[in-house]
């Protein structure tokens, strides 16, 4: 059984993190199985979900990272992870939209009505944008909505939730189609 | 002619519905002109609604020969009370707007579309386009009805793979 390690790097935002880190992984005979890489406010961030061969160790590797990753001040962390079988369920792919003026607990209250209604959340994109005096927050959320809610009903919720903290929420089927 | 000053979110005039022009008058010719001038202030801007201005009458001033890309078009419309009659296909692609600055988002359209509209001389109009200069058409028009693009993203951003459980 392969061993999955969940690896996360973060440091102010210069060239050469990706390609120290994945040399390190390479010559270590790593492979990058699943990952996520952005700039988030300056700063360069890295989640990669690796499998080691037989024969190193996680302690070897993380050194190995620490010493080669040095120079570029980034924060590195890792755990071990188990393998996830996929679940089949039963949903579709729906893109919520959410914007407004900036305030706290727009994230907590949008996704804390996603969870309440069992919705899952796939992937998050947020922005804060800056204008004039103004600041606007734009949250897109991917989720996975089951059939069995009703989407008419999600959709008049949602409604109601932007009313209440004063954004705009859409409620928009993902794009699936492929060409 | 002079170049007006641009509404961003969250304005509410940006969800407001705007209204028909019932006749075109040196006051609509103005606002046509004010509208040119502010498009082509703006590189690379393709499209602009007189809401936009913050003016809520129907009123949508289009020219994609102006992207950075070259598409086929049919150069600078002006289309007054524009409605789209037909449509067909989808299409999607990254979108912008000038009143949601520094943000694009990834939108899927109608590929074809027959727009009717009044130009300038109150004369009626039918144009039939596609691709670019359908969206933008689409995306102008989405404001006269309180709609942005924000309204319509159907993908993350930089979405290649979507991410599954």
């Amino acid at each position: 059984m392969a061993v999955y390690i969940s690896l996360t790097a973060i440091g102010k935002d210069k060239l050469g993190i990706v390609s120290t880190v994945s040399k390190v992984l390479a010559d270590k005979n790593c492979n990058i199985e699943d990952s996520t890489m952005t700039i988030l406010f300056g700063h360069f961030a890295m989640i990669l979900i690796i499998t080691l061969p037989k024969k190193l160790s996680v302690s070897t590797l993380f050194s190995q990272l620490k010493k080669n990753t040095a120079p570029l001040g980034i924060l590195l962390s890792y755990s071990p992870i188990n393998y996830v079988l996929k679940k089949k369920i039963i949903a579709d792919n729906f893109i919520i939209s959410v914007y407004g003026s900036d305030k706290t607990g727009i994230v907590y209250n949008v996704c804390q009505y996603l969870a309440n209604k069992k919705i899952n959340i796939t992937d998050v994109q947020t922005s804060l944008l800056k204008n004039k005096n103004t600041k606007v927050y734009i949250m897109i959320i991917e989720t996975e909505i089951p059939k069995k809610l009703g989407i008419e009903i999600i959709s008049k919720e949602l409604n109601v939730l932007a009313k209440n903290l004063d954004v705009s929420i859409s409620l928009n089927k993902a794009e699936t189609s492929k060409i | 002619m002079s170049i007006s000053e641009i509404i961003t979110i969250p304005n509410p005039l940006l969800r407001k519905i705007s209204q028909p022009i019932e006749n075109v008058d040196e006051e609509v010719v103005t606002l046509v002109n004010n509208l040119k001038k502010t498009l082509y202030f703006h590189k690379n801007c393709v499209g602009i609604a007189a809401v936009q201005t913050g003016v809520l009458k129907r009123i949508v001033v289009t020219d994609v020969s102006q992207s950075f890309k070259e598409h086929k078009n049919n150069g600078p419309i002006v289309m007054i009370n524009p409605q789209i009659v037909y449509s067909s296909g989808k299409l999607s692609s990254r979108e912008g707007c000038l009143s949601v600055p520094d943000f694009l988002g990834q939108v899927e359209r109608k590929k074809k579309i027959e727009v009717e509209y009044l130009d300038l001389n109150e004369k009626k109009q039918i144009l039939k386009t596609s691709g670019f200069e359908a969206i933008a058409i689409q995306h102008e028009i989405d404001h006269l009805n309180g709609k942005i693009f924000l309204d319509r993203v159907t993908s993350l951003k930089t979405d290649l793979f979507r991410r599954k459980r």
